[in-house]
């Protein structure tokens, strides 16, 4: 999968898991930038992204993907 | 060609969620209130996700916030309290409840706050006055951990949380709790020796679940087997580790949806939306092939052969299903003939046509002979659920009448028992011996139906069944099923008041009520206890505060025959007048005419705006009736078992 078809696939995660149309999705959005994104909408977008991707996350993957930026380099890491 | 079907957690019996549910959701605001109740219920009937479930769960309380409750749906006020993260639960109950039939309130504690909440007489759970109060807990909030050194673990202290929290509900609120069983999870210390081996977790949470399950039935709570829910997906699926440490999820994500939906069809079912009946198709469901094509040599259906077997299996499923009270039909593309031949020549058939309550075979489209089937049997359309191999079918059923449950059985007829029975339609929150003789009656039901055509008319027909009807008041062996009948009976109820056991309990030997159970018998068959009638006894007036009946006995009579009876039990008590209340609901019409039928005079409506009707008992003439009444050699709750 190229880096633009896991962003396409990715934004439709974050739009199911953050459901508003206010989030302008790109490479530098952040948790601290989506009041939504707390510790409850991490857990759905964690497994929102396990479930779309068929990746399997740790706990350390978990707290580094923070950013759009480090989710994707997560997920093009495979695994 | 078979494509494999599903794991039991993601729910296979449920069609996969449309990708245009947010948009059906918003079209519901355009809809009328029966329309809203049905969509919001065919909507979730499809498998969600908790982001799915949460759009859901949002449109439902937004259209109940605008338009009132929705049409068709129960009401149900549930407690729920836990020791771990129960946010992503109350959005999945209400999804999932919806699919139920159920209209859910969630009241929710604070996070760990159980014992608090139900001890504490003025808590925000008790105040809240639920119908029913969830514990959600899991074992690693209880106090099972021992210590470090042997033994590691007892079970004594979280068995007494428990009961202290359900004791502690029960006096404060009334409510029963639902209490569920404790999942194993996957470790172990010895391995196999675990298990016989006191003081290790696997063995500690085997004696507190048998425990709980034992006293949680004895004391009028409902059981939800948590545990036997986890060990059919496997406790790895169940326990997430990382889910629990990042956010104490005690159920994984992935698990959520079928756990939700297990508690909602629990909850379903106390509000009597559990299905009654089982439609089956024939051809490629009850046998191999097409009988009209195959022909009786041509069908598989014998023992040795693995196709033969996969279908005898459905059939002994669907055996079982009727001896515990199911009722079956048949409803088949077939000529009537044609249809019957295995039933009448085949030697591997396991069902026999007299299991069959009513036996539709034609080529009428499917729909059509369900509503004719659930008229027949003079049950709703939302107690059917139709087993059928052929997709077209399911999905010209679900689109005509969505209130039927149609299970996605996939195409491999070895999988479709298992399918069919983890869905869970028929769960049952107790049983009775009425239940185990439901099947036998429903079949009386269809005779009755035909001695009521071979008969000239309805005093001949009345007369012809040889009705006998006894009378008692509430006693403690009758317990169980009353509190059934008043929380399942829709139709024939004038105010539909609900009560729990506890409360039923409460009314036995009440010098303030008076109550009556009634059982009827005919030359067909005995339909065991099928009325209750409450009433509050205000000096010289006797106030009536409930009174329902299962719709089988109904235009036989058998309400003049109550109606006298309490006039008599009145007059002998000193009691002047009657009055009886009919509070309208968008299912009680049947009744709407019972007072002025039975001689009542209406009078203005009370402040809530119930009718109110009165019975001045010394202008009284009683009713004819076609019923003897039978003096019970034994309580009547006791008919039912006699009968099987």
């Amino acid at each position: 999968m190229t880096r633009d078809e896991i962003r396409t696939r990715l934004e439709a995660v974050f739009t199911d898991v953050f459901d508003d149309g206010d989030v302008a999705f790109d490479e530098s959005l952040a948790r601290e930038s989506v009041p939504t994104w707390d510790s409850l909408g991490h857990i759905r977008l964690m497994s929102g992204i396990e479930e779309a991707f068929g990746v399997h996350l740790s706990i350390d993957d978990m707290e580094r993907m923070v950013s759009v930026r480090a989710i994707l380099d997560r997920i093009a890491a495979g695994g | 060609m078979s494509s494999g079907r599903l794991p039991l957690v993601e729910m296979p019996w449920l069609p996969r969620v449309s990708a245009t549910l947010r948009a059906d959701l918003r079209a519901l605001e355009q809809a009328d209130a029966a329309g809203r109740g049905a969509g919001l219920q065919r909507l979730a009937t499809q498998y969600l996700g908790l982001n799915q479930a949460l759009s859901l769960a949002q449109a439902a309380k937004k259209l109940e916030a605008a338009h009132g409750t929705p049409k068709g749906l129960a009401p149900f006020r549930l407690g729920v309290v836990g020791n771990a993260t129960l946010d992503f639960l109350g959005p999945m109950l209400v999804a999932s409840a919806l699919r139920h039939g159920v209209n859910l309130e969630i009241v929710a504690a604070d996070f760990g706050q159980a014992v608090q909440e139900a001890t504490d007489p003025d808590s925000k759970m008790n105040q809240a006055r639920p119908d029913a109060v969830l514990l959600a807990l899991d074992h690693r909030g209880l106090p099972f951990r021992a210590g470090n050194s042997f033994p590691p673990f007892d079970g004594a202290a979280a068995a007494a949380d428990i009961a202290a929290i359900a004791g502690g509900f029960r006096r404060h609120c009334g409510a029963p709790c639902l209490v569920q069983t404790l999942p194993t999870p996957p470790e172990q210390l010895f391995g196999s020796l675990d298990r016989a081996t006191r003081g290790t977790l696997r063995a500690e949470l085997a004696s507190f679940n048998a425990a709980i399950a034992r006293e949680a039935t004895s004391r009028g709570d409902v059981l939800v087997d948590v545990d036997w829910l986890v060990q059919s997906i496997g406790a790895d699926e169940w326990f997430d580790d990382r889910q629990w440490y990042v956010a104490r999820l005690a159920c994984s994500m992935r698990a959520l949806p079928l756990y939700a939906d297990f508690v909602a069809r629990t909850i379903g079912a106390i509000r009597g939306k559990a299905r009654k009946c089982l439609v089956l198709d024939l051809d490629n469901t009850l046998w191999g092939g097409v009988i009209g094509d195959d022909g009786l040599e041509g069908i598989a259906l014998q023992p040795g052969d693995a196709r033969g077997e996969a279908h005898r299996a459905i059939q002994q499923a669907a055996a079982d299903l009727r001896a515990r009270g199911i009722v079956l039909a048949v409803c088949s593309k077939n000529d009537d003939a044609t249809a019957r031949q295995p039933f009448r020549s085949h030697d591997g058939m396991i069902l026999r046509e007299s299991d069959i309550a009513v036996f539709v075979a034609n080529w009428d489209d499917k729909a059509t002979n369900l509503e004719r089937i659930a008229r027949q049997l003079d049950i709703g359309i939302d107690s059917l659920v139709l087993l059928d191999d052929n997709p077209a079918e399911r999905a010209q059923v679900r689109a005509a009448l969505p209130q039927v449950a149609v299970p996605e059985v996939g195409d491999d007829p070895s999988q479709y028992v298992r399918v069919l029975l983890a869905a869970g339609y028929f769960e049952s929150v107790s049983f009775t011996a009425e239940d185990l003789a439901r099947a036998d009656q429903y079949a009386g039901n269809a005779q009755r139906a035909q001695a009521l055509e071979g008969s000239r008319n309805l005093d001949e027909f009345l007369v012809s069944l040889q009705q006998e009807i006894a009378f008692a008041p509430f006693t403690a062996q009758g317990r169980k099923r009353i509190t059934q009948l008043i929380n399942k009976t829709n139709q024939f109820n004038v105010a539909t008041r609900r009560y729990t056991e506890q409360q039923v309990a409460s009314l036995e030997g009440s010098a303030a009520h008076y109550t009556l159970q009634y059982s009827v018998r005919d030359r067909f068959g005995d339909n065991g206890m099928i009325g209750v009638v409450i009433c509050a006894i205000d000096g010289d007036t006797w106030r009536v505060d409930s009174w329902l009946m299962s719709c089988r006995v109904l235009n036989r009579g058998v309400e003049q025959a109550v109606c006298n009876r309490l006039v008599d039990d009145a007059r002998r008590a000193g009691a002047h007048r009657i009055v009886g209340t009919y509070v309208p609901t968008d299912r009680n019409g049947i009744v709407k005419d019972l007072f002025a039928k039975l001689g009542f005079t209406r009078g203005a409506d009370d402040a809530s705006g119930a009718q109110c009707w009165t019975l001045e008992l010394a202008a009284f003439v009683p009713h004819r009736v076609f019923a003897a009444e039978r003096v019970a050699e034994r309580a009547p709750e006791a008919a039912g078992a006699a009968a099987t």
